[in-house]
């Protein structure tokens, strides 16, 4: 067991109050912790907006923005489709304790799959073009990622480094690609999009209860479904979670660990190659745009993150954080920016669970006053004190 | 009373009613302990009685929950090893806490007030130098930690603590990982510091031998309490062991003959590499027969974990052959080698063997769960999981109640119960065994020795692989001598097994053996 | 003043790389001592609009660029906090902070978006230097904070290699538990430096708002922060190859403008990814190197991980 203690900087602050932070022998409930610390970020976000506005008016507003009306709704789940999809492609990564911060790129490379397809085969129709465009998809983002995979699993080279580094390869590509042969002309500003893939490419709009969103949502609860599925029954699942635990685990019980490290990464880019097409076939942007992500791969960790890398809780988390972007551009009107709400809110959320996470390695407890100083009888004759202590305590 | 009223040195620490915690466990409960000036004291215990624990307090790198230190009679509150050190106490630990991708020179000032402001390396290196002479501790200032042997790294700790002017000079299991050569240099050099410059020693040890050739008193503790003090001289080892595990131990040679079957595992010039692509083992020929153990001794670092390492296809040969029954496996993976029945109980447990963070049950099927009935194509039968787990868990008496409990609730002598079990389960022909009793207790000890010896009576072909020269000889039928990736002896006799023999061996000596 | 290509290129690879220079110093300063900062472009915002806003009010640009060092260092130490103190992890805060950069600031810079800094940072011509002919008005001409960015660096190296601190700086990232032991405080040294390399990034931000645009726009870094991140590694973690790398990556952002104006066919997009890609090879090379030396790599072998004081 390895017995661990807080540094001596923590212990300073807390020992000013009177208490102290002791280090867990192993962290507990880090999920309740994870909640706790998400639900005080909200409270206190939710606090800051009232003493930046001061206007009863804020709250009604973000009620309205959200959950208070179908639009709301509506809104809500449309931010969450993308989530969903990228936040499981982070989840995947994250059963083997891996980072793939380069969602975001396998999310462009999978729309740009999927655009490559619909613009060579124009004339096919629907059914047939779309699985077409979403197996191009996941394999594109997939190979997006083999690099890192296989660099991880055979040379130990981190991959929260590599994925990172080719997330901007990947935007620029697609700078290159929008702005050359399939420019759409009507395009400016600094937005730079193709021209839109055709109709019959288009996933349509679901209707449910009278709330529109997109059907890239229910295609993410159905991946969800799956992948919680193959992870908890399968051996593939079993293989994953013991490597989880531990790699040299992992080697010992007969598992080539390498190469399940690569494909574990592999289907982590696939889905994520997935949540790009998805996101462009099924959202507003039917083109494949700079736009297009608007940092969904990045927020799809955040969500995978806060869901503790559980498949079902990702979907939940995704709606969450959906919510909060929602309640951001409510906030617009407001005179306070929707980068606040959709972005400073999320991190100062992600921040908060994880510091949440990090408390739960310790537990805070009252400072036991030391006996600084010795009765006077033991202090005038160290001697009598070493007899005493020699004697009485021995067997 | 032992201790009081022999040597006048005065006391240079008192530790008084020290407790501490760590979540619920009370590593050391209110334990008293005394150091006289220039001595050396042994501190002598079982694994987890709370010695280091006790040191760790000392040296400032815990704080205590309850207790007070005092120094040369003055109530002293040590904050932090750096703080420790400023009061002349200095603590080697088990593992050196040497930075490894730095030199030698760069590890002896690091974090040291009395290093210059502005260093060159060359700068640094003539100062280690300097240290080196001063205390008669040879070492190469310009080498790289990674680049040295243990007993090198040894001296390096010693020499950066000694540097920054410990009086009071801890070492932690010092001899742990050294060949008894290297023992013996060791011994030299603490009598030196001891009686030349009057500094204070504490010895950590679990080894009763070592710790009463060494030491002036003695100290042990058990279960985080303080058992007794003694002068060195008035003690022996029955009476120490008894008061280390609560009653004594009487090891016999229960070793009925088991007549010898076929050769179960042949390994035949088995070379190949480390970590760092260096040459681990160097043509080693292995051959085990059924119902046979056959002992590996040697000092830690020899080659011991590439020997287990590729006989059971976690690392890859250079050159060599493996048979497992007349079946090549030279090649052959994990895998192969569990279905050609080779069990493994690995050095390390709680990273190799058993998945922490996982239940009971999921470790339990680690080595079946690719076969029916837990396997049904890409299927995990759940079912079939926790009957397997259950039926497991009954079959090495573990009293759980719920196989879904995490696997590191359980304690280290039923997890590597478990472990055994799984693998005896797994293997009927060859078992690979590496430090079977590490850390454990005495009962469990005990145990583990006799599931060996049961499972050897019914034919399984065992290796072991021990640092415990004791267990290697005690349940052997026959020892190789491991020495630098080559088997440099074999000792076929196990009524004429010979201690000493065998460690002058596992040191270097090449000496011929019978 | 007309300027040939190779000039122009030269130019802007300083006028872009320094500020990536800054940032890349203080980005290596965290990660020297363990502590892996991806949230350098929330931070560098941070610092990008409160060196903005505290020149502006104060007006006068040093108290600005202070104002943009206490900025970022305020707003990494929340970080640190979080990762040193509670040892929570450092890829979900720092991508925490990274998000929170962006909202904040341009929350917080809402009254001053659009306005020109009037205390913006000077030029400084260095005497005699800028008349040498050709290259003299390209490499002499800079923004005051360029020459100390193009120093910076070396101030780090003579430090971290030179000097007792810089020993522990390099043992807190390299083996936390072996310096705590050798008596380094491996909490304080951690956020000491973390919070150092905050300003440092902050003063970067600054650089754009008060030096390069002089004005403050939302999202104005425009990945330059993560183009510091990538440096780090593209120097291998050594503080003399962050200059090359800066002025590399900044020359090669500054190709799209350059591309045009030389008429080139190679599209500039394709250019500007080579860094990110040569970083990425830079790691794998330097991987295969390595790979029999599990004791050493160029990277420090603790970053990333928390810290626990064990036994």
């Amino acid at each position: 067991m390895i017995k661990r203690e807080s540094g001596r900087l923590g212990r300073w602050a807390m020992g000013c109050l009177g208490w102290r932070l002791e280090q867990r022998t192993e962290p507990r409930n880090q999920t309740a912790h994870r909640l706790a610390a998400i639900v005080v970020g909200v409270v206190i976000a939710l606090i800051a907006v009232q003493l930046a506005i001061g206007d009863e008016d804020a709250f009604n507003r973000i009620y309205r923005g959200t959950i208070g009306s179908k639009r709301g709704w509506s809104n809500i789940l449309d931010l969450a489709a993308p989530l969903v999809l990228t936040g499981l492609a982070a989840a995947v990564a994250l059963k083997l304790r891996r980072w793939n911060v380069g969602v975001e790129g396998q999310f462009f490379m999978g729309a740009f799959a999927g655009v490559a397809i619909a613009f060579q085969l124009e004339s096919m129709s629907g059914a047939p073009l779309l699985a077409l465009m979403f197996a191009g998809a996941a394999l594109c983002g997939a190979a997006w990622i083999a690099v890192p995979a296989i660099a991880r699993a055979y040379l130990n080279v981190n991959e929260i480094l590599t994925t990172l580094m080719l997330n901007f390869v990947a935007i620029l590509f697609l700078a290159y690609i929008a702005t050359g042969p399939w420019r759409n002309p009507q395009s400016q500003g600094s937005i730079l999009a193709t021209r839109d893939i055709p109709e019959q490419a288009r996933l349509p709009g679901v209707e449910v209860a009278a709330v529109e969103f997109s059907s890239g949502l229910l295609l993410g609860i159905a991946v969800a479904m799956v992948l919680w599925l193959v992870f908890r029954s399968t051996t593939f699942g079993y293989m994953v979670r013991t490597v989880g635990g531990s790699e040299q685990a992992g080697s010992y019980a007969g598992i080539n660990v390498r190469l399940l490290s690569v494909a574990v990464l592999l289907l982590s880019g696939g889905v994520a190659g997935v949540a790009g097409v998805a996101h462009m076939t099924g959202g507003d942007t039917n083109a494949y745009a700079t736009s297009l992500s608007n940092n969904t791969g990045y927020l799809g960790i955040a969500v995978a993150v806060l869901a503790g890398g559980s498949f079902p809780v990702v979907v939940f988390m995704a709606g969450v954080i959906g919510a909060i972007i929602s309640a951001g551009s409510a906030l617009r009107l407001l005179d306070v920016g929707s980068e606040l709400g959709s972005f400073g809110l999320t991190g100062f959320i992600l921040l908060m669970a994880a510091i949440g996470e990090g408390l739960a390695n310790y537990r805070l407890r009252r400072e036991r006053p030391e006996r600084e100083t010795l009765p006077p009888g033991d202090q005038a004759s160290p001697a009598a004190a070493a007899g005493g202590a020699g004697g009485s305590r021995g067997t | 009373m032992t201790s009081t009223d022999s040597g006048n040195a005065p006391l240079a620490v008192q530790m008084r009613g020290i407790v501490k915690r760590f979540d619920d466990l009370v590593a050391v409960n209110d334990v008293d302990f005394d150091l006289r000036a220039g001595e050396v004291h042994a501190l002598l215990g079982e694994n987890g009685a709370g010695k280091t624990t006790l040191m760790n307090v000392l040296s400032g790198l815990l704080r205590p929950d309850r207790g007070h230190i005092l120094l040369n009679g003055e109530p002293t509150r040590i904050r932090s090893p750096r703080d420790a050190l400023r009061r002349g106490i200095g603590m080697v630990h088990q593992h050196y806490r040497l930075v490894h991708g730095f030199t030698v020179a760069e590890n002896i000032h690091l974090g040291w007030d009395a290093s210059p402001t502005v260093l060159t390396p060359a700068r640094i290196e003539e100062r280690t130098r300097e240290l080196s002479d001063r205390f008669h501790l040879d070492v190469d200032p310009a080498a790289r930690i990674w680049q040295l042997s243990v007993g090198e790294q040894q001296r390096v700790a010693i020499l950066r603590t000694l540097a920054r002017g410990a009086r009071i000079l801890i070492l932690d299991e010092p001899t742990a990982v050294l060949a008894p050569g290297e023992t013996d240099k060791l011994f030299g050099m603490i009598r030196q510091l001891s009686s030349e410059s009057g500094r204070t020693i504490v010895f950590i040890s679990h080894k009763l031998e070592e710790a009463l050739e060494i030491s002036d008193r003695v100290t042990v503790l058990r279960g985080g309490r303080h058992m007794g003090t003694h002068a060195a001289e008035d003690c022996t080892p029955r009476m120490l062991s008894q008061e280390m595990v609560g009653r004594s131990i009487e090891f016999t040679r229960q070793r009925e003959p088991v007549e010898l079957g076929e050769n179960a595992l042949v390994a035949e010039a088995l070379s190949t590499t480390d970590d760092r692509g260096l040459p681990a083992l160097r043509e080693v020929d292995v051959t085990v027969r059924a119902g046979e153990i056959v002992g590996v001794a040697g000092v830690a670092g020899n080659g011991q974990r590439e020997l287990s390492e590729t006989l059971t296809g976690l690392r890859a040969l250079t050159a060599g052959r493996i048979q497992v029954g007349g079946q090549d496996l030279s090649r052959a993976h994990a895998r192969d080698f569990l279905a050609a029945g080779v069990g493994h109980i690995p050095e390390d447990r709680y990273a190799s063997g058993l998945v922490l963070t996982e239940s009971i049950e999921h470790n339990a099927i680690l080595r079946a769960f690719q076969h029916p009935p837990v396997r049904r194509g890409p299927l995990l039968i759940q079912g079939a999981a926790r009957r397997f787990a259950r039926m497991l868990a009954k079959t090495v008496g573990l009293s759980i109640s719920d196989v879904s409990a995490p696997v590191r609730s359980l304690s280290g002598g039923n997890a590597q119960r478990l472990l055994t079990g799984r693998e005896l389960n797994a293997s009927a022909r060859v078992l690979v065994v590496v430090h079977p009793t590490r850390g454990l207790d005495i009962g469990a000890i005990e145990e583990v020795q006799q599931v060996l010896l049961r499972a050897r009576a019914t034919g399984v072909a065992i290796l072991l692989i021990s640092e415990d020269l004791n267990e290697v000889m005690r349940l052997s039928d026959r020892i190789l001598v491991l020495y630098r990736g080559a088997i440099v002896g074999e000792f076929t006799d196990p009524e004429q097994f010979n201690l000493e023999e065998i460690g002058l061996l596992m040191g270097g000596a090449l000496a011929a053996a019978s | 003043m007309e300027l040939e290509l190779w000039q122009a290129a030269l130019l802007q690879a300083i006028v872009i790389g320094s500020p990536i220079l800054l940032a890349a110093s203080g980005e290596l300063l965290g990660q020297r001592v363990g502590v892996f900062n991806i949230g350098i472009e929330g931070v560098m915002l941070m610092g990008a609009v409160g060196g903005f806003m505290v020149a502006a009010e104060a007006g006068n640009v040093v108290v600005g660029l202070i104002g943009a060092a206490a900025f970022g260092a305020g707003f990494v130490f929340l970080f640190g906090l979080a990762t040193v103190v509670l040892r929570a992890n450092q890829v979900v805060a720092g991508f925490g902070l990274w998000l929170l950069g962006l909202g904040l600031s341009s929350q917080i810079g809402r009254p001053y978006t659009g306005k020109r800094a009037e205390h913006p940072i000077d030029h400084w011509e260095i005497p005699g230097l800028h008349e040498i002919p050709w290259v003299g008005d390209i490499l002499f001409e800079h923004l005051w904070l360029a020459y100390v960015a193009f120093l910076i660096p070396f101030f780090i190296a003579l430090v971290m290699f030179r000097t007792r601190h810089g020993l522990n700086i390099r043992s807190v990232g390299e083996d936390p538990g072996s310096a705590d032991a050798a008596g380094v405080s491996v909490i304080a040294w951690r956020l000491a430096y973390v919070v150092f390399g905050g300003a440092l990034i902050g003063l970067s931000g600054a650089f754009l708002s008060l030096g390069t645009t002089q004005n403050w726009t939302p999202f104005m870094t425009s990945g330059l922060g993560w183009i510091g991140l990538a440096v780090v590694i593209f120097a291998g973690w050594r503080p003399l190859l962050l200059i090359v790398g800066a002025y590399l990556f900044g020359g090669l952002r500054a190709l799209d403008f350059i591309a045009q104006s030389g008429g080139w066919n190679v599209p500039p997009e394709i250019l500007t990814m080579l860094p990110f890609i040569g970083t990425v090879a830079v790691l794998i090379l330097g991987a295969w190197r390595y790979r029999h030396r599990p004791d050493a790599g160029a990277a420090p072998r603790a970053l990333g991980q928390a810290f626990f004081r064990g036994s």
